[in-house]
């Protein structure tokens, strides 16, 4: 289970959110919300470990994040709203390498692009050549093979296309009711059952 | 696939896709080896005295020059967050980043830097070392370039804090590095400075990778 215990983020002298404390539960998908600017991406920044909260912790299984991050880093599949990969790889090898690196099947990336809706010349043609919706997925298309229990995605549904929205979500849902726990920020409501929590009540 | 399959085989592909990022280094070292001579009389004994020094200058500017790339586009596109928040060890990750940049630059820099030498009037001994020296020490100046690039990864300028923050700290390299080549271009035996120069790389190798990942870890965000 993540935890957050009275998390405060400061920005320079501003404190930019909290004290913020909630529980996210296994089988659970929490929708943080919130205008431009409140402190979304820092807040997943402080839960994914690349960031120490000013106060309070983030706690995973009872294990403060920053003391024992192993623990979080094993179970973690991290999104972040501008991870594109290298603009000079292709797809495939973009992907190869952050699965090889977060210690998933390689081999898989090509099934998993095609998951994703990515086929033919988009598999093997450099990234900057994609439209961002493309790019988008290539980052998203880890979510096919992982065995990650957290995920953490930082505004997955930008540039993605109705049908692709939908089906992302339908994933959420699945990995959810398979016991995984989903952390997604975003500005359209999701068509899902989700928790919500709204960063600029907290 | 392991971890240095995998960051090998990028480095390969990034490397071949943008080759500029190799080519702009040796073009530099070309150019600053050929430089020099034009503010000399030309045919001045003094080049062949000073030429071990001129060609390792040339080296660690070219080094300087191509540590922008190590970090720059990772933290642009992303790659850096995914090994940041990766299980695997980021030490790791570094170092065979550190053993890719350095096959591919250093080995490159170590065929041109006797040829410049010879060039410049060294005896084949004095060439022959400076070969030696420079590919043990390029490994040395980059593991230092490692640590610096990772520190200064969040800044926008950070390319001219590197260098000023490296030049100080490639002193002791330098001077074991050229030193074993004026050394035998004189006549005296080589040997002493050339292990030091190797066995100064090895530390900083050693240490580099764990200091760099710490320091990306702070200069995150």
């Amino acid at each position: 289970m993540l935890q957050f215990d009275s998390i405060v983020l400061r920005r320079g002298r501003k404190t930019l959110l909290g004290p913020l404390s909630a529980d996210l539960p296994p089988g659970s998908v929490t929708h943080l919300q919130g205008p431009n600017g409140v402190g979304k991406t820092t807040l997943i920044h402080a839960l994914v470990g690349l960031r120490e909260p000013d106060a309070g912790q983030v706690r995973w299984n009872g294990d403060d994040i920053f003391e024992r991050p192993e623990s979080l880093r094993r179970v973690l599949c991290y999104v972040a709203h501008d991870a594109t990969g290298n603009a000079a790889l292709t797809a495939v090898e973009a992907l190869r390498f952050t699965l090889a690196v977060t210690g998933e099947e390689a081999d898989a990336a090509t099934d998993a692009l095609r998951e994703f809706g990515l086929t033919g010349r988009s598999l093997t043609q450099p990234l900057r050549t994609l439209s961002a919706g493309q790019q988008r997925r290539v980052a998203l298309a880890r979510l096919a093979v992982s065995k990650a229990a957290l995920w953490v995605l930082d505004e997955p549904l930008n540039a993605l296309d109705a049908g692709s929205r939908d089906a992302l979500c339908q994933r959420f849902a699945q990995h959810a009711q398979a016991g995984g726990t989903v952390v997604v920020t975003s500005h359209q409501p999701l068509p899902i059952d989700a928790h919500c929590i709204d960063l600029a009540a907290a | 696939m392991g971890i240095w399959g995998a960051v090998w085989t990028r480095e390969w592909q990034l490397l071949f896709r943008q080759r500029q990022d190799l080519l702009q280094p040796l073009t530099y070292f070309t150019m600053v080896v050929m430089i020099v001579p034009l503010g000399v009389d030309p045919a001045d004994a003094v080049l062949t005295l000073v030429a071990p020094a001129i060609v390792w200058i040339a080296v660690v500017l070219a080094v300087v020059l191509s540590l922008d790339r190590l970090f720059r586009d990772d933290a642009r596109d992303g790659t850096l967050a995914v090994l940041l928040t990766a299980p695997t060890p980021l030490w790791w990750v570094l170092l065979a980043k550190l053993g890719a940049h350095w096959l591919g630059l250093g080995s490159l820099l170590a065929i041109a830097a006797p040829i410049a030498g010879a060039a410049y009037g060294l005896s084949l001994a004095a060439a022959g070392v400076l070969f030696v020296t420079v590919i043990a020490g390029t490994l040395g100046l980059m593991a230092l370039g490692l640590v610096a690039g990772a520190l200064t990864v969040g800044l926008r300028n950070g390319g001219v804090l590197v260098a000023i923050i490296l030049l100080p700290l490639y002193v002791p390299l330098l001077v074991f590095g050229a030193g074993a080549v004026a050394a035998v271009q004189s006549g005296f035996p080589g040997a002493g400075p050339v292990y030091f120069t190797a066995a100064l790389s090895m530390l900083y190798a050693t240490l580099a990778p764990p200091l760099a990942a710490v320091a990306l870890r702070l200069s995150y965000d």
